[in-house]
């Protein structure tokens, strides 16, 4: 599976049912051609730069919002350099937050060097976290180099910040 | 004359004032009484933590939920915060309220530590001069009223 398929997936299933985080580059470019959108729609916020930030800003939406479902999607390489939000999901035992990672094991827009889960098993480390499959998702895509290429879309953050803002206060 | 309050009394008349709901941590020894008054007096949703940028993460997190938060660290806590500070924090223009242990006094004996310290300082200084966030010494707590803004209190 690709990684465009398996964000094409998960726009199926989740469509506009609750806020969705994506993370950065590729992941969050990819998700918005799997919508066949320009910009984000308003229950999707994704983390522009930030590395290493993605899971942290979907723990603290998620506990504020106890009462709504919070998807985070992430590549592998987000994921590892944010593993401390892992633990502090797992700490917080956060049931209305579903991670997903999509792994390839690779940094995919930085030359496709191997990140750790090529050793690791991703779904170890979830289990021994306490993670089960309704808050964890490992998807496994392969990868492809000429993913690096793809057009990036000149989003404003504040403008993006403001258009999900927009989304809550429809949702009260 | 009214009697000055201990600090971790006023934090915390502070945060209830301003409607301040979570308490995002990662312990650090000036900071302990704090903490653990803000814990034991109930009121506050207590958030620890493994890593510092984590904390910035999470609230903002929570400000996109319409929750207020409080972020206490050590000022080595703002070297590792970096980039989320300046690339999730002001490119969103999230509020900011973090309370940072000043220990610059306590730390002379361990010289790495003690440049850290004065060097965290400067930069704190450094983004306040860009417009990136404001600078306050905890004493001045209760003047300050912008708590939507970007707020850095040294303790």
């Amino acid at each position: 599976m690709t990684k465009l398929e398996a964000l094409k997936k998960i726009t199926e299933e989740i469509g506009n049912k609750g806020p969705v985080i994506t993370s950065l580059g590729i992941t969050t470019r990819l998700f918005l051609i799997a919508q066949n959108r320009d910009k984000p729609a308003s229950n999707h916020f994704p983390v522009l730069s930030s590395m290493g930030s993605c899971l942290a800003l979907a723990v603290g939406l998620a506990r504020g919002l106890v009462d709504k479902k919070v998807t985070v999607v992430m590549g592998d390489g987000e994921f590892l350099m944010g593993i401390n939000s892992f633990f502090t999901a797992a700490r917080l035992r956060l049931d209305n937050l579903k991670i997903i990672v999509l792994n390839d094991a690779r940094y995919a827009q930085s030359g496709g060097f191997s990140t750790a889960w090529k050793k690791i098993p991703m779904k170890n480390v979830a289990h021994a976290l306490g993670f089960s499959g309704d808050n964890f998702l490992e998807m496994e895509i392969s990868y492809d180099a000429k993913q690096e290429h793809i057009k990036r879309t000149m989003l404003m953050p504040k403008e993006v910040k403001q258009n999900f803002e927009n989304y809550f206060k429809t949702q009260h | 004359m009214e009697k000055e309050l201990p600090i971790e009394e006023k934090i915390e008349k502070y945060l209830k004032h301003n409607k301040v709901d979570y308490v995002i941590y990662l312990p650090t020894s000036k900071i302990v009484q704090t903490l653990n008054r803000l814990q034991a007096n109930g009121g506050f949703e207590m958030i620890p933590v493994g890593k510092e940028e984590e904390m910035f993460g999470i609230s903002a997190g929570l400000s996109l939920a319409g929750k207020k938060s409080a972020i206490f660290t050590q000022e080595s806590g703002i070297g590792n915060s970096l980039l989320v500070l300046s690339s999730l924090i002001v490119a969103y223009d999230f509020p900011l309220l973090v309370f940072v242990a000043d220990d610059r006094e306590n730390d002379k004996d361990i010289l790495p530590k003690q440049k850290l310290s004065h060097d965290m300082i400067e930069i704190l200084k450094f983004l306040e001069s860009k417009g990136d966030l404001v600078l306050h010494n905890v004493s001045n707590l209760n003047s300050i009223t912008h708590i939507e803004g970007r707020n850095i209190i040294l303790i």
